[in-house]
């Protein structure tokens, strides 16, 4: 029942040193909340174990008369701050912050049937396991815990997780995205731009700008670019083709739009925005079957990381990876005057 | 029963027969039905599979038939939308009560909740979002559960079946189910 985790924290925090996610213009994950909160603590009733050798019965009594629940991430058994210090093991939630004594007390409470344990008092512990490496510090500041880091999340966090190649491509598409931005700006449309890429052959799949202000207030940039993708199948339904005041439309043409394995939708598709998307396109975006999202300027109202994060939204179906902050100096200059 | 509520019903019951329609044709029985001064101005049915589009909603379909009816009587599509009340067979997705918000569709009438996609409460609540007002457009007054129970046996009846225009792989088996 002993744990070290010292020696594990020691690892960590070399590699966390070299983590810096908000340099700017780089591509930085939109997580969901969860990974990204402070950790959330809750009252247990611990006890003094007052004979070191007896801890191993103890622990295996208590797990007997009061198992962990929904707190199998504590380590059971700590040693108290003062080195050298009694061992303290976990006994029971408390449930409520005011819990009368009597009843910590009462005749059935663990204490009273396991032996070798002195008076139960209230401690404070993390009330979830920890989901990244920050949240781990932060949990094993109050009681050790267990923690089993998700490697994806873990690279997500990190600044290394895409190679110079992938930047590369990311800054490339975001270029284009921004000059299709300033193409719609000289077409009296909102500075918003929107190419879509084949993330395995890296060829652009439709490229399109925003034209809600062109008489439908649903040609949003990420709409008009779906409907685009729709058309290099075969399909789409807003009739761009040989409309001559938007020459910059443009979409490929992909062979096997009707084979049972050919392309599906925005599958294998990464798509890449000037700016944070809003719910009617993130949605779009999810029915579509995206791979990953980039976009460069937040907006206040925005789906993907301000007001909402549907790509992580519990119950949906599909969830894609999204990045903002790509390219961002360029992008903040189209949006300078909001 | 007030007179609105039964209008309510007889308008569902008009959604609820395209939501039929589509059924036989084996699209999603999704039917939905635009209504101004007391009459059907547009109609829509999911075209998802036909336009390769997965945008292509019944309530999508709908408002761009009211933007051509429009352009055919030369009327205002503003005022058009701001009068006109949308019924629904299934409660409108997260996108299009977005989108329902942005044409201005005051009111929204759906008939069985959207467990998977719902966007005026089941998954959020978009539609009476009033933060995102300035973007998005005014908030929509929603009213859901109107013939419910006939809205759901159309979507067993489907879900039964598979849809073959997913690649195979992707493909959900009915023996898998």
């Amino acid at each position: 029942m002993k744990s070290t985790p010292g020696k594990t924290f020691q690892k960590f925090k070399k590699e966390n040193q070299t983590e810096d996610i908000n340099r700017v213009g780089s591509p930085q994950a939109v997580l969901a909340d969860e990974y990204l909160s402070a950790i959330k603590l809750v009252d247990v009733f611990v006890a003094n174990i007052a004979d070191k050798k007896q801890t191993a019965r103890i622990v295996k009594e208590l797990m007997t008369v009061s198992p962990l629940g929904d707190l199998q991430h504590l380590k059971r058994v700590r040693t108290s701050s003062d080195h050298g210090g009694p061992l303290q093991v976990v006994l029971f939630k408390s449930q409520s912050g005011q819990q009368m004594l009597e009843n910590v007390n009462s005749d059935s409470k663990p204490q009273r049937v396991v032996d070798g344990l002195g008076a139960p008092y209230l401690v404070k512990v993390p009330a979830t396991p920890p989901l990244t490496r920050q949240q781990y510090y932060e949990a094993i500041k109050y009681w050790p815990v267990n923690f089993h880091e998700d490697k994806e999340i873990a690279a997500l966090l990190s600044v290394n997780y895409f190679s110079n190649e992938d930047l590369q491509y990311i800054e490339n598409y975001m270029n284009l995205a921004i000059r299709l931005a300033r193409t719609a700006e000289t077409k009296m449309q909102l500075p918003i731009g929107a190419v879509v890429v084949n993330s395995s052959t890296k060829e652009v799949v439709s490229e399109a700008y925003d034209l809600r202000q062109a008489g439908y207030p649903l040609q949003h940039a990420v709409m008009v670019a779906i409907d685009l993708v729709a058309h290099s199948q075969g399909g789409g339904m807003w009739q761009f083709d040989g409309n001559y005041s938007h020459p910059s439309l443009k979409h490929a043409t992909m062979t096997g739009a009707n084979d049972s394995n050919g392309p599906y939708l925005c599958t294998g598709f990464d798509i890449f925005l000037t700016q944070e998307p809003c719910v009617m396109c993130s949605m779009a975006l999810v029915h579509s079957r995206i791979c990953r999202v980039f976009y460069g300027s937040s907006h206040p109202d925005g789906a993907l990381g301000s007001h909402h994060k549907i790509h992580c939204q519990p119950g949906l179906n599909h969830h894609y990876k999204v990045f903002r902050n790509c390219l961002s100096q360029e992008t903040e200059k189209l949006y300078k005057d909001r | 029963m007030s007179e609105v509520d039964d209008l309510y019903f007889q308008w569902m019951n008009e959604a609820l027969v395209l939501a039929e329609e589509a059924l036989k044709a084996q699209e999603v029985p999704v039917g939905c039905i635009i209504v101004y001064s007391n009459k059907i101005i547009a109609t829509g049915g999911n075209e998802v599979n036909e336009t390769k589009n997965a945008t292509r909603h019944a309530e999508i379909i709908a408002i761009e038939r009211v933007r051509e009816f429009c352009r055919k009587e030369e009327l205002s599509e503003k005022e058009i939308f701001k009068f006109s009340t949308l019924y629904v067979t299934v409660e409108p997705c997260v996108m299009c009560a977005a989108a329902l918000r942005q044409v201005e569709i005051p009111v929204v009438v759906y008939g069985c909740a959207n467990e998977r996609f719902g966007g005026c409460g089941s998954i959020l609540d978009v539609a009476r979002d009033e933060a995102i007002s300035n973007s998005i457009g005014p908030c929509i007054d929603v009213i859901g559960g109107i013939l419910a129970d006939k809205a759901i046996h159309l979507l067993k009846h489907f879900y039964k079946g598979e849809n073959l225009n997913a690649p195979d792989h992707k493909r959900k088996r009915k023996n898998n189910a």
